[in-house]
């Protein structure tokens, strides 16, 4: 067998190494000091989390439910715990800003619905997060969030939390059973709050079904590279949103829009752009106020700043007019 | 067993950093990360830190009599059955005559024959499988069925057959049990506590630390566990990872016993990416990999696979594409799940994930799903190609649909 890479020394690398691990109890050194304060941190973020974790408990169906009995225990993440729940699809929600997921199952016969309580930290992150992972809606007239259903799922946003109620398998005679769900937890949950940044788009020409929230690089990524990292420096904070369009003129394209704190962020953020282009993307002209760029399929886009708003326009056909 | 002793590039090295990276070029050298395939750092406008691999070792290995890209290279199978998949239902009947007609179709030879082509009545076969997203859209049992059978009916042992992933947990929750698979070892490479609090044996190290292979290793200089947003401290991380250095041993599995691997991916993305063939052996094969999606990501299926313990034995390559999904992944998502009924076969997996990567970026298109077509994406396909793995070239590529 050809290995043909090993180490240079067969001895132990205390970083690498399970040896140079140490059981967590052993080998800590601090002064009593330090201890105390790291564990009256710790109570007091233990209490903080029980409570939360006891106020997203109250929005869960009962057991019996309609028939439906809990079963296995009821799993709470929080944080970097929804690594481990989605691997390499818990960036998306962290980006937006997460707080904590519920999970139940529910058993009725041979029947299984696991629920995923998602509580975002406000209800864009709550918006964008459902808005990603939604695809076409399906909805249900008797059910008044906005949600898409089908025999495996039923998701939907309300406020800052966002859920998906999942069937073992595929059964449309299940979607009653969903939407009650649905609506058990829906009354338990605040009313919605307003999205404002949806409202930075013109609803005229926009092709349905194609809005999207913005915070950072994940949810950016499927819409366009720009370069890498947060290219739009949205740090979490600011939103931007995105919308597909469809006009006799220009055929389809994408339009995104942020509004920055200040003019200045604005404008450092096309610097930034500009700075940072991504290689598969060539500078036609550029402005302090304005970038144009050709794609990797000869197609073209630009960066502009009026005020304290950014946007761009992505995918044209033709070369935009100075 | 080569006995030469190849230097890692950490510490004292013959070549410096500047030789090393004019060597291999951008090749081992992350140009910009890659998360999913989302650019992850400059995130406050930083640049993207260079990070370097011992892939460089890896091709100074000469290639072994059965590595990729194989005796077909550039060459994909795609059997198409309706009946595969009906009313959410597999047929693991059709699943088997699919995976006849895909094998013969790909060797050109018999059932019978086709085992000669890959495999001794001696060899020990490991089996890998995505046990990611069940029942939705995971490596199929009905698939891992069919190979088996092709397998224990021309001559190999039952238990020479190891059915594998990462994680045992994941494995036994997808459905693969003892029961299901009679006869047939069943092992993850490691194993994770979920709730994080009993994976350290008596004497304080991981569970699992001695199922990984000290002297088989994919070594990343500049990508520490730290790096990774994911993992809430270092007790969370090595939970999930087993070690956090530079080093990302392989599992004495595949380094030990196993003399060949049969890969069966499922079919889904990851963000603009995809999560096939050659990331269910990436990211599946060693440990430490949470610090690599950040500067490396697609980078590293390329990378693991060159590695001879890995590229020597993969003999065959199967995607499963019964079910597909466009969006939403790696994780499952309904929403985005369709039937394809498909299954894709070759000795290049490579040539088999460009085909797939083209296929589904249709399938967005189609479905109406934002689509990023940036070349970057699939730039460690044509990073393998310049490797000699395999084909990535569209022009080279013979797809064969039946």
């Amino acid at each position: 067998m050809n290995r043909g890479h090993r180490p240079q020394a067969a001895g132990r690398r205390k970083d690498a190494s399970g040896e140079g691990q140490r059981p967590r109890a052993a080998g800590r050194r601090g002064s009593a000091t330090a201890r105390c304060a790291l564990l009256c941190l710790c109570a007091s973020l233990a209490l903080s989390t029980a409570v939360a974790a006891a106020g997203d408990t109250d929005l869960l169906p009962p057991d019996g439910f309609g028939g439906w009995k809990r079963t296995g225990n009821q799993r709470v993440f929080r944080q970097a715990d929804l690594y481990g729940y989605i691997d390499g699809g818990a960036e998306l929600f962290f980006e937006f800003g997460f707080e904590q997921l519920t999970q139940q199952k529910y058993r009725s016969g041979k029947a299984e619905f696991t629920l995923d309580l998602y509580r975002m930290t406000d209800p864009i992150a709550a918006t964008g997060v459902y808005l990603m992972r939604c695809g076409k809606e399906t909805p249900n007239a008797g059910f008044p969030e906005r949600h898409t259903v089908s025999g495996y799922q039923l998701m939907f946003q309300r406020d800052r939390y966002y859920v998906v109620v999942s069937n073992s398998a595929a059964n449309e005679k299940s979607v009653p059973d969903l939407l009650r769900f649905g609506a058990f937890l829906s009354s338990k949950m605040p009313p919605g709050r307003t999205v404002a940044p949806l409202d930075l788009l013109p609803r005229h020409n926009q092709v349905r079904g194609s809005v999207r929230l913005i915070r950072g690089p994940y949810a950016l990524q499927p819409i366009y590279t720009l370069g890498d990292g947060d290219m739009l420096l949205l740090g979490g904070k600011t939103t931007a949103v995105a919308a597909n369009y469809q006009d006799s003129e220009r055929g389809q394209y994408t339009l995104l829009a942020a509004v920055y704190p200040d003019p200045r962020a604005a404008r450092d953020t096309l610097q930034h752009i500009i700075s940072n282009l991504d290689r598969y993307l060539k500078v036609i002209d550029k402005s302090p106020t304005r970038l144009v760029f050709m794609d990797y399929e000869s197609r073209y886009g630009t960066v502009s700043v009026t005020g304290a708003r950014l946007e761009l326009r992505l995918h044209l056909h033709q070369a935009p007019g100075s | 067993m080569n006995k030469r002793r190849y230097r890692p590039m950490s510490g004292p090295c013959h070549v410096s950093r500047r030789e090393f990276v004019r060597t291999v070029g951008t090749c081992s050298v992350a140009a910009g990360g890659l998360v999913l395939g989302v650019p992850a750092f400059g995130e406050q406008g930083t640049p993207p830190p260079a990070v370097e691999t011992n892939i460089a070792d890896f091709m100074k290995v000469p290639k072994g009599r059965y590595a990729i890209p194989g005796p077909f290279p550039g060459k994909v199978v795609k059997v198409t059955d309706a009946r595969s998949l009906v009313q959410d239902r597999i047929d693991g009947r059709v699943v088997a005559e699919m995976v006849q007609k895909g094998i013969t179709n790909l060797t050109g030879k018999s059932m019978k024959d086709s085992f000669k082509l890959f495999f001794e009545k001696s060899d020990v076969v490991g089996i890998k499988v995505n046990p990611v997203g069940p029942p939705l859209i995971h490596t199929h049992e009905e698939l891992a069925e069919a190979v088996i059978r092709w397998l224990v009916d021309n001559g190999l042992p039952p238990g020479n057959i190891v059915i594998w992933d990462r994680f045992d947990y994941m494995l036994a929750d997808a459905g693969y049990t003892p029961a299901r698979f009679p006869g047939v070892r069943i092992e993850g490479l490691q194993t994770m506590d979920e709730k994080g609090n009993n994976w350290r044996g008596k004497d304080g190290n991981h569970l699992s630390i001695s199922n990984f292979d000290r002297d088989a290793f994919y070594f990343v200089k500049g990508a520490p566990w730290q790096g990774d947003r994911n993992q809430k401290d270092e007790e969370s991380y090595l939970n999930q990872h087993v070690f956090n250095g530079e080093y990302s041993y392989f599992g004495k599995l595949l380094t030990q016993r196993l003399t060949k691997v049969i890969n069966l991916a499922a079919y889904k993305n990851t963000g603009s990416g995809i999560s096939m063939a050659t990331k269910n052996l990436g990211f599946g094969s060693l440990c430490n990999t949470g610090r690599l999606h950040a500067p490396l990501f697609f980078k590293v299926n390329t990378e693991v696979i060159a590695a001879p313990v890995v590229r020597d034995k993969l003999v065959l390559n199967i995607t499963d594409g019964v079910r597909g999904q466009y969006d939403g992944g790696p994780d499952k998502n309904a929403q985005f799940v369709y039937p394809n009924q498909s299954l894709y076969f070759a000795t290049d997996p490579f040539a088999l994930d460009m085909v797939c990567h083209n296929e589904l970026v249709a399938k967005r298109k189609a479905m109406g799903v934002n689509t990023n077509e940036n070349p970057r994406f699939t730039e460690y396909l044509r990073y393998a190609e310049s490797l000699g793995l395999g084909v990535a070239n569209v022009a080279k590529i013979r797809v064969v649909r039946v």
